[in-house]
């Protein structure tokens, strides 16, 4: 699975389907930064760490 | 030298917010104060051209912290129109209801809007100040936590058995109510008054209900205070020994001295638990309901000549109106300024302490916080006599003929928790409601200056007040949320001119 | 958990949802903020701070300087110009458009604040509409394509009054990171799936046809008093209202008051105004084979 890919997961998971499309319009090279910074600075450094595992 | 414009915007813990516009001369002395208040809805005008239950349901969500006197006032305009009367159960359901909210609104009030101002900063040399804290401090006193738990939510769900909800219960309706409670319900709600009333008396009182209804002078409460330990250190009385020490009975002098109620809880005798009427500089006179008006000079409404009364009043916004300042009307009682409320309540009924502690004391955010907390002690008995009065054989609905409905007016008048409330219908020949005017305790309280320049009466309570500072806005923190204003809407505008804290936004 | 904070404003309101809100059980309304370290930073009828501390308040937020993660609007926004001054002069709508861009989440609390509502019904003089919709139409205030920074339409949980539970519920979900799916209405399917006549008490009424003619008689509230309960999404009846009753339940038609097109499309109140849906028919009548053990009254 693409970072994306990885990414929309979490997202989904966290928020649902209209916050996962927010990273169609991500590059696969930030998307874990940006989707890990949106996730700290809502949920906290414990959720964003689930992004840690994302390869 | 002009004067400092003491602008405080928003004045919230009231229901909705409110704009204070101060000027302060030199001494830091209150010269002029302007009210300014309520965001239009247009709920009147959307009433027009819709069946009257139509209107009745929605005029009830003018107000989400007083909705069973807005449910109620809609209820009785309509049934005043068509020339009936609920059964006396429906009455009582009604009473019951309404005392329950207003007694939820009271104790709300105290802890939750008014409270938090004794804990300002501008205290902490207090002696008592940690004391203070611990009774009133905001979101954190334990007290709070306590009154919320044990007091308002079991009280509203009172309000629930019989109505469905709260806010917005829907149990009046023209020609009665619409529950059929069980004696089990009726036990519940029994239940639910007498644990409330052993909380006021452990957490509020500190004394029984009956001991503290016992004492019907300033010297009894004040004797009472200096003997008995438990009343000095429960809320109430640790709340008057330090208002008195910090001076809020001397906070504001000034007052319309008028007072006018429209009388709450119909008693099996033809008389009332707390009678209508309008006293006038200490003169009871009887209520006449024809002699209301509203004035709109300096409202954001098209004026006309004359003051009409609200059976005939119209609504006709008018945003741009120069020189207005208010959306509230100005609504006066033989054309003079009144203040309504549970102190003007308890003056029109000449409650005996109410009344002494304001010959000794004057009308002021003192007065008014104590006659609301008395007030609770009056109705909670009252409540409990009402359920066990219920005759669950009787009914509690008289259907009648729609068809009355065509061409006629009608009045509804409730003493809502804060005071005067009336709502006014007519309807055309198609039945459909062709007029809809209320008036709320609060365009009483709240209304800006009239035509002939008298102002409303919560400005002239502010007018003399002197401030710590020009620019400080605690005492005018204390005496508006004493008048407990429903504005029920949010901040309106003062000045055109400031800078922008909110800027021009596209998304 | 870290720094957590909420802003919580009014537009055109009754108060009635915050009158609701914090009449929430288990846990209570101050137990939630503390067991979810939610500040409150700010609230109209709660926050000790007010006039120039509250507009400071907002200024630190809006320049960035404190973060807001979540935005609870409380009322409808009158969009006619003059009518919508607030705050020394200034625009609500710039102030709902400030903060909905600048937090996290945007939360409509109320009908008003979610599709327009009371306000907004004709003639609306004052030009009402809902923060992200105006009755049924998406658009309202900020528009059918806002998204907040979380990617998140305006959550909308309507009511008139919004139930406790629905908003607590909804704010617990995205507080602890378990997304809830909405509706098209952008309502939390966990509480506006359900119709209101499920699990009202006089469901077996309207099975066998049996309607009350007048308020307080037994029969079902449709038909004659014109009871909206079968086309209103709302758990209400399984839910309850303050612990112990619902509109139905005490004996009061509901009139709709969780539906977008509130309260227009819903009047008349006291009569039957519906089209049922074919699904509600074809559950009834199932539903109706088995109370009474085959046979479809």
């Amino acid at each position: 699975m693409s970072r994306k890919d990885q990414c929309k997961q979490l997202m989904s998971k966290f928020f649902g389907p209209s916050t996962a499309a927010m990273v169609d319009k991500m590059s696969e090279e930030n998307c874990v930064s940006e989707c890990r910074n949106k996730v700290k600075s809502f949920l906290g450094e414990e959720k964003a760490k689930e992004f840690d595992t994302v390869t | 030298m002009s004067d400092y414009k003491n602008i405080i915007d928003p004045l919230n813990r009231i229901e909705g917010d409110l704009a204070i516009e101060l000027s302060v001369g030199a001494d830091n002395v209150v010269k002029d104060a302007k009210c300014l208040g309520f965001v239009y809805r247009g709920l009147e005008n959307i009433f027009i051209g819709r069946k009257a239950f139509d209107a009745m349901r929605m005029s009830q969500r003018a107000c989400g912290v007083c909705p069973v006197s807005h449910g109620t006032a809609g209820a009785k305009a309509i049934e005043d129109a068509v020339g009936i009367k609920p059964p006396r159960n429906a009455q009582l359901i009604r009473d019951i209801v309404l005392g329950t909210n207003t007694i939820v609104s009271h104790l709300t009030h105290f802890y939750f809007m008014w409270g938090p101002d004794i804990v300002d900063e501008k205290y902490k040399d207090y002696k008592y100040y940690d004391e203070l804290l611990k009774r009133f401090n905001p979101l954190a006193s334990p007290h709070l936590k306590t009154i919320l738990t044990q007091g308002r939510i079991p009280l509203h769900s009172i309000v629930a058995t019989f109505g469905g909800k709260f806010p917005h219960p829907m149990h009046a309706v023209p020609g009665g109510v619409t529950c059929l409670p069980k004696q089990i319900e009726l036990n519940k709600v029994n239940t639910i008054l007498n644990d409330v009333k052993e909380l006021v008396e452990q957490k509020i009182l500190g004394v029984p209900v009956d001991a503290a209804l016992s004492l019907k002078s300033t010297k009894d409460v004040l004797e009472t205070l200096k003997k008995n330990k438990e009343f000095a250190a429960a809320d109430l009385g640790f709340f008057i020994k330090a208002a008195l020490d910090l001076g809020l009975d001397k906070l504001d002098k000034n007052t319309p001295n008028n007072f006018l109620a429209y009388g709450f809880g119909e008693l099996k005798n033809e008389k009332w638990l707390f009678r209508p009427g309008y006293v006038e500089h200490g003169h009871y006179h009887e209520l006449d309901s024809t002699h209301i008006s509203e004035d709109t000079a300096l409202s954001y409404y098209e004026t006309s000549d004359e003051w009409p009364n609200p059976m005939n009043g119209v609504t006709k916004p008018f945003p741009k109106k120069e020189g207005a300042y208010s959306w509230l009307k100005a609504a006066r009682y033989f054309g003079k300024v009144v203040e309504v409320g549970p102190l003007a309540r308890q003056i029109v009924n000449g409650n005996p302490l109410i009344t002494d502690l304001v010959k000794n004391l004057g009308v002021n955010t003192f007065t008014r916080t104590i006659a609301r907390l008395h007030e609770c002690l009056l109705i909670l008995p009252q409540l409990i006599a009402w359920v066990d009065e219920i005759d669950l054989a009787k009914p509690f609905y008289k259907p009648f003929d729609e068809a009355k409905l065509k061409g006629v007016k009608g009045a509804g008048l409730v003493e809502a928790p804060r005071g005067a409330l009336g709502h006014w219908i007519n309807t055309g020949e198609d039945s459909l409601v062709t007029r809809y005017q209320i008036i709320t305790p609060t365009t009483w309280n709240a209304s800006p200056t009239d035509s002939k320049g008298q102002k409303g009466a919560i400005e002239q309570a502010l007018i003399g007040v002197k401030l710590a500072e020009k620019d400080s806005m605690l005492e005018a923190g204390h005496i508006v949320r004493s008048f407990d204003p429903c504005i029920s809407c949010a901040i309106h505008a003062v000045g055109k001119k400031k800078k922008s804290l909110f800027i021009e936004h596209s998304i | 958990m870290d720094e957590f904070n909420l802003i919580w404003m009014q537009g055109q309101t009754c108060d009635g949802d915050s009158m609701s809100v914090i009449n929430a059980t288990e846990p209570n309304f101050l137990d939630f903020l503390k067991r979810n370290k939610i500040n409150l930073l700010y609230h109209p009828t709660l926050s000790p701070i007010y006039g120039r501390d509250a507009q400071k308040l907002w200024n630190d937020c809006l320049k960035g300087k404190i973060p807001v993660h979540i935005f609870v609007f409380e009322g409808s926004v009158p969009q006619k110009e003059g009518y919508g001054d607030y705050f020394e002069g200034q625009d609500i709508r710039n102030m709902v458009k400030n903060f909905a861009s600048k937090a996290m989440l945007t939360v409509a609390v109320g009908t008003c604040a979610g599709y327009g509502g009371l306000p907004a019904a004709a003639p609306n003089e004052s030009g009402s509409v809902g923060l992200q919709w105006t009755k049924e139409d998406v658009g309202g205030l900020l528009g059918k394509d806002f998204i907040s920074t979380l990617g998140l339409p305006v959550i909308n949980i309507p009511g008139c009054p919004t139930h406790p539970d629905w908003v607590l519920g909804t704010l617990q979900s995205f507080r602890i990171g378990r997304a809830i799916p909405l509706d098209k209405f952008n309502r939390p399917l966990d509480f506006f799936s359900e119709k209101v006549h499920r699990g009202c008490k006089h469901c077996e009424y309207l099975e066998n046809g049996l309607w009350a003619k007048n308020y307080t008689e037994l029969g079902c509230l449709a038909a004659s008093l014109g009871c909206k309960g079968r086309t209103t999404n709302a758990d209400c009846n399984i839910r309850l209202w303050n612990g112990v009753s619902t509109c139905t339940r005490s004996g009061a038609p509901c009139i709709g008051c969780c539906d977008p097109g509130f309260p227009e499309s819903m009047m008349p109140f006291d009569e039957e105004t519906l089209n049922l849906p074919e699904d509600i028919k074809a559950e009834q009548i199932q539903r109706s084979k088995v109370l009474n053990g085959g046979s479809t009254k």
